[in-house]
């Protein structure tokens, strides 16, 4: 231990540590400074970034020992209690914080770079900023931010509005995220942000074997360790869980036997997470050898005498779920067709990259369990809790913090969280945890890597005929939401286009390999790659135009998929003609040089589940408000906000419908205890359900409002308008600020409160597997893209992107951009770079520098449009945009290089290598 | 029972004779400047010493000049320092490209010259943490038996990754070495051994001074560097070719075998020669993320590039 003076934000501070402490953990641990995140620990995301003597560093591979007598300035330091920075104030306003955890680092990298340089150029601020990966935004309103302030003259102010602003108040119009400024100040406090007092730290052993009969496990040395407070193995948490209940198949720890590299043994909590590491090491494991499987083919065959990865797979091989649904004749409509293709694809695994680490704090105390943890569905990880630690739920509180990114990887029950709970449980204490990027990789649940086998065919009128696929998706070694997902590779092909022949079969295997789950476009985005590649097979069979040929094969508005899929708005025809237009598709499309090529692909995604993971008859979403004398309504939903915006979409529908300013909203969500259950944030249902749930909330509590004040003044309460903050009559014989109006409102009946909820309407078939993929409504969208092919290297640059997706309505603009640009902003990383390697089991990449997420020089330009079809049922006309957008950027992709190349990419990543390769084949 | 295998030393000398003082009381130390590679090797549990002597704050090591014939750059220049430097802009682009071409522009704020020169190989077999190389048996590299790129041979062929070194070498730069209040010159190439373990000719307690660019006049370079994002990535190959007024012609390769390959040669050599020494001298094999056939086909059409670029 060592003295360490620091200089930090203008003032002077002494702290005793290791001498080897990075700067980051100094910030954080000993100044609490924890608006410098630590998001990769080896220099590679940016999250940590401060600046020392001006320049902007990464601390968290920086030793606090080297920046003595240096000025060290942390996000708190760049703007004081009342006033952000400049380049803060554009953040907040261009929509360039979703999450919010590159935020304070991306802020700070740009401040360095318009100290230096005041002026720069677009090129010029995506070189500045290529050390900091965004995960959510795609980089264009970051770049927008720093652009803007580069430049004296006003910068035009790009963002969309909604066409149908003229009719709303507050819905429509572009609004930063309620908590913008705290996240741009760094004041946003994310799980690892929030220190509980005297919490232990826990940490993990992970299996070093892919499949291996647990023989032993000795403790011994481990618990002499001064400081070390419990170990847990696997015996001690015996009771399964799983995200979806009809697939429990997991435990907190192995017990009787490891499944894959990198699967919890054991877990230590100690005095520090040093203390615990160093424990860690000196656990000893027996193993004895099982035959292991890595390959999804090995897992699908008979296994003979070898021991299967689970005991419940129905027949003597790993198939842990086969799907499979048909409607019309495939077989004679393939026969039939005029035009026809049988491809096969395949598709590596995809981690979703947030930004943010798992991290959690459980604590024990008169009122029982308390967790606060970085996760998207609250709910779940509630009745996970209170099954595997057999305790009624409310014994039991799980709290959302603010959340760095989530994309489908923070939807499951986790089992650090169900480990450090336990701790907390069997010690009465509080424990706290936080994984490292490499154990966020190996916990996965991202997209399974799938081969697919798809045939399609068309008919000489240009009409699609059939669809007949088989799939495989290599699962890993749980379950997850593999059901679910099973089911989405096939289900969700039946739009946008009417197809009569429809079939796959799905068949999802268990490898010894970290799981996989749902990721952004849950399931369908490799089959849609599949699909749209094989349309443009087909329209280059038929030497027909491709976005003719989607044009004349469309579902149309109020009609019934050949699943019975109920399609009630449907924006596909607006969103492929836009794009066409903007791109000058007609001008370009077969007449580019060899090597610069386009194309243009369409998709479709579900505004949510129809059904509930767990059945039951609670509703998908409540939302309560109440309010009371100081007039503020506030806003209780279980929906968890995970940089997507949720919270501001339910003040701005509570705003709408009350007429009501944003000072006199106030949202509290994501609290088991607080706030009513809602099913969570996935599935892009949030928008729709919660949102529907909200309005109806809105509208109760205008209506008591109106009644009380009808009744006190004589007047009609049809007459009463609610808007801009006050209560009024249309004759103006009633006109009463807001503060008044709950004053009269409340008399003798004290606060109100209301709630609203959302239920489903009964949706689709009567046949097994008719509810996969059922929805209240369905975005559509369609992306074309422009390349050029370096045909010496295989090199694809990505010119430009023109992507329009059909959202309904959108609430609030600037974040249905934001997720439309993510969304495309991710599509490309799984089209071009982004790959999970594996070497026998283990996985090669589970780092930032060689799991290869696109940086800011690595994104094109991107052009977003919203079209708005006005759904009949999404509030004020919303459907989802978090998803959907992404499953056509992909296929766009590979469709304009066989433009550019003439050779069909089949394989994803379409890495340099795979494009020079396919150029040098006949 | 009290487990101190954590506690590190750490100095910040700010003298040459400081550092020599702290190496002849200490035995397990290393010498560390902006730290962005040990730092990460260190949590990895590949980098391990007891103390650490930093040698950012010496400004012997810092100085960037003309001194006679050469434009010296002290050992702990940062990158940024590099890229930023007017003089080696307009006299040494290739110094300045390969600079930046390095890591991000946050790395480059920490990082040193004299690291990148000295930066330990690499293969995605070794990059790992310590649960990862348990789990796939230790590589030769650390202290196990068999190469797990190669599936079982017996000697590493790590790669080679410093991006600054076939810059330097191309344009025939020598560095200047410190041991004990002696100095040596000798050209940058020798400092590597081309082995995957003991990748460079350097004791422990060396310090790598200085590099010194001769200055030459009416020189053409060229820079070239694969990897598949333009940010973050080590090298999967950098070429770097300068033909001297004289015609002759230096090449200087990174990212193919486990040191730097260097050919020397005049105007008038045929691209094939040229080429066959290089793949001769060449280890390509699969410990990239690139595979072995990409980046062999890629050596040929990054060096026809260059040496176009130069006008051989």
């Amino acid at each position: 231990m060592t003295e360490i003076n620091l200089n930090v934000n203008g003032k002077n501070h002494i702290l005793f540590a290791n001498e080897d402490i990075t700067l980051a953990k100094a910030l954080r641990e000993h100044l609490h400074l924890t608006g410098t995140k630590i998001g990769c620990q080896q220099g590679s995301c940016g999250a940590c970034t401060v600046l020392l003597d001006n320049k902007a560093v990464l601390s968290c591979i920086l030793p606090a020992i080297k920046c003595q007598g240096k000025k060290i300035v942390t996000i708190e330091g760049l703007s004081n209690k009342n006033e952000i920075s400049r380049i803060q104030k554009k953040f907040v306003e261009k929509g360039a914080i979703q999450c919010g955890f590159c935020t304070p680092g991306m802020v700070l990298a740009s401040h360095a770079l318009l100290k230096s340089n005041p002026n720069p150029d677009k090129e010029e601020i995506k070189e500045a900023l290529s050390g900091n990966l965004c995960r959510c935004t795609g980089y264009k309103k970051i770049i927008d931010a720093v652009s803007s302030c580069a430049n004296d003259s006003e910068h035009k102010d790009n963002v969309l509005i909604s066409k149908e602003k003229g009719r709303y108040k507050t819905v429509g119009k572009p609004a930063p995220y309620i908590e913008a400024i705290k996240k741009v100040q760094g004041r946003a406090e994310y799980a690892d942000d929030i220190f509980t007092g005297n919490a232990l730290h826990c940490r993990f052993l992970r299996s070093t074997r892919a499949h291996a009969v647990i023989e032993s496990i000795d403790v011994a040395q481990a618990m002499k360790i001064d400081g070390v407070r419990k170990i847990v193995t696997g015996k001690e948490i015996r009771n399964k869980f799983g995200v979806l209940p009809i697939s429990e198949d997991e435990t907190a720890l192995a017990i009787e036997k490891t499944r894959y590299i990198g699967e919890i043994v054991a877990a230590v909590a100690a005095d520090t997470a040093e203390i615990a590491q160093q424990a860690i090491k000196k656990i000893k494991v027996g193993y004895k050898a099982l035959d292991e499987y890595f390959d999804p083919k090995d897992s699908i065959a008979d296994l003979g005498d070898k021991q299967k990865i689970h005991e419940h797979c129905k027949f003597n091989n790993n198939i842990h779920k086969k799907s499979e649904l048909r409607f019309g004749d495939q077989a004679s409509a393939y026969d039939e067709a005029y035009y026809k293709c049988e491809n096969d694809f395949d598709f590596q695994g995809i981690n979703h990259g947030f930004t943010e680490p798992h991290a959690a704090t459980a604590y024990w105390d008169e009122n029982g369990l308390t967790i606060i943890s970085a996760t998207q569905v609250p709910h779940y990880l509630h009745k996970s809790l209170a099954k595997v630690l057999e305790l009624p739920l409310n014994r039991i509180r799980v709290v959302k913090p603010y959340l760095g990114g989530g994309f489908g990887g923070k939807s499951d029950p986790f089992a650090h969280e169900i480990i450090i709970a336990y701790i907390a449980k069997e010690l009465g204490t509080a424990v706290r945890t936080v994984l490292t990027r490499e154990e966020v990789f190996l916990t996965n649940h991202g997209r399974h890597p799938t081969n697919i086998n798809f045939k399609l065919g068309m008919g000489k009128d240009l009409k699609l005929k059939l669809i007949d696929t088989d799939i495989i998706i290599d699962g890993g070694s749980y379950g997850s939401f593999g059901v679910v997902t099973s089911y989405y590779n096939g289900v969700l092909l039946q739009g946008p286009y009417k197809i009569d022949n429809f079939g796959f079969r799905t068949r999802r295997v268990y490898t010894n390999k970290p799981q996989c789950g749902a990721m952004r476009g849950h399931g369908a985005v490799n089959p849609r790659y599949a699909m749209e590649t094989s349309i443009d097979i087909l329209a280059h069979q038929a030497k027909a135009d491709p976005c003719e040929i989607r044009l004349n094969n469309y579902l149309e508005e109020n009609t019934l998929t050949v699943g019975e899929y109920r399609i009630t708005s449907n924006g596909s025809v607006e969103a492929l003609r836009t794009v066409m237009k903007q791109s000058g598709w007609k001008n370009k499309y077969g007449k580019l040089a060899y090597g610069h090529g386009i194309g243009v692909a369409s998709g479709f995604f579900i505004s949510g589940s129809a059904l509930p993971i767990h059945w039951n008859e609670y509703p998908q979403s409540v939302v309560h408000l109440k309010v009371d004398l100081d007039g503020r309504v506030v806003v209780s939903s279980g929906a968890s906000d995970i940089g997507q915006g949720s919270d501001t979409m339910l003040a701005i529908i509570v705003a709408e419908v009350l007429g009501l300013s944003s000072q006199n909203i106030f949202v509290q969500s994501a609290d088991t205890l607080l706030t009513p259950i809602d099913l969570g944030s996935y599935s892009s249902r949030v928008t729709f359900m919660a949102g529907n749930a909200a309005k109806t909330a809105a509208e109760n509590l205008k209506m008591q409002i109106a009644d009380s004040i009808s009744n006190n003044f004589g007047v009609d309460a049809a007459e009463l308008n609610f808007e801009y903050d006050k209560v009024f009559s249309n004759d103006k014989s009633v006109d009463l600020s807001w503060a008044e109006a709950i004053e009269v409102a409340t008399r003798k009946v004290g606060a109100l409160t209301v709630k609203g909820q959302y239920n489903s309407p009964k949706l689709g078939g009567d046949f097994k597997g008719a509810g996969a993929g059922l929805s209240p409504s369905y975005s559509f969208g369609s992306v074309i893209a422009e390349v050029k092919v370096d045909i010496r290297t295989g090199f694809v640059e990505i010119i430009d992107i023109w992507g329009a997706h059909d959202c309904g309505l959108a609430l609030n603009p600037l974040a249905v951009e934001g997720q439309l640009e993510g969304s495309w902003h991710m599509g490309l990383g799984q089209t071009l770079s982004e790959e999970m390697r594996y070497h026998k089991g283990l996985l090669l990449n589970s780092n930032f520098i060689d799991y290869k997420i696109p940086s800011s020089l690595d994104t094109p330009d991107i052009e977003s449009n919203i079209i708005e079809s006005c759904d009949p049922e999404g509030p004020f006309g919303a459907k989802e945009c978090g998803e959907g957008a992404l499953h056509p950027v992909i296929p766009a992709v590979g469709n304009a290089i066989f433009d550019a190349i003439g050779k069909r990419m089949f394989s994803l990543p379409i890495s340099p290598d795979k494009v020079l390769k396919a150029m040098h084949e006949d | 029972m009290r487990d101190i295998s954590n506690s590190v030393s750490y100095y910040l000398p700010e003298s040459i004779q400081e550092v020599i003082g702290l190496t002849k009381h200490n035995e397990d130390y290393s010498f560390i400047a902006g730290g962005t590679d040990i730092m990460v090797n260190k949590q990895q549990g590949n980098f391990k010493s007891n103390c650490l002597i930093d040698l950012s704050n010496i400004p012997e090591l810092l100085e960037m000049e003309v001194e006679g014939d050469y434009y010296k750059i002290g050992g702990a220049t940062k990158l940024s320092g590099i890229v930023d430097d007017e003089y080696i802009g307009n006299s040494f682009p290739i110094v300045k490209e390969a600079a930046k071409s390095i890591a991000s522009p946050l790395i480059r704020n920490q990082a040193s010259i004299g690291g990148n020169l000295l930066v330990e190989n690499r293969c995605i077999f070794y990059n790992q943490s310590e649960l990862w190389r348990e789990a796939a048996g230790y590589c030769l590299k650390c202290g196990g038996e068999t190469c797990l790129a190669t599936g079982g041979g017996k000697t590493c062929l790590s790669k080679f990754v410093s991006d600054l070194a076939p810059a330097l070498i191309s344009l025939n730069a020598s560095i200047v070495l410190i041991n004990n209040d002696c100095e040596r010159t000798f050209p940058l190439e020798e400092l590597y051994t081309n082995e995957g373990i003991n990748s460079k000719n350097i004791d422990k307690d060396t310090i790598l001074k200085c590099i010194l660019l001769p200055l030459r006049k009416n020189t053409k370079s060229s820079f070239k560097k694969l990897r598949q994002r333009k940010t973050l990535e080590f090298t999967s190959l950098t070429i770097a070719a300068t033909r001297f007024d004289n015609n002759d012609i230096i090449i200087a390769i990174s990212g193919a075998a486990p040191g730097p390959i260097v050919l020397k040669t005049k105007k008038g050599e045929s691209f094939e020669n040229i080429y066959s020494e290089i793949n001769k001298k060449s280890i390509i094999i699969n410990n990239d993320f690139f595979d072995r056939k990409y980046r062999k086909q890629m050596l040929k059409t990054y060096l026809a590039d260059c040496l176009k670029e130069i006008e051989i």
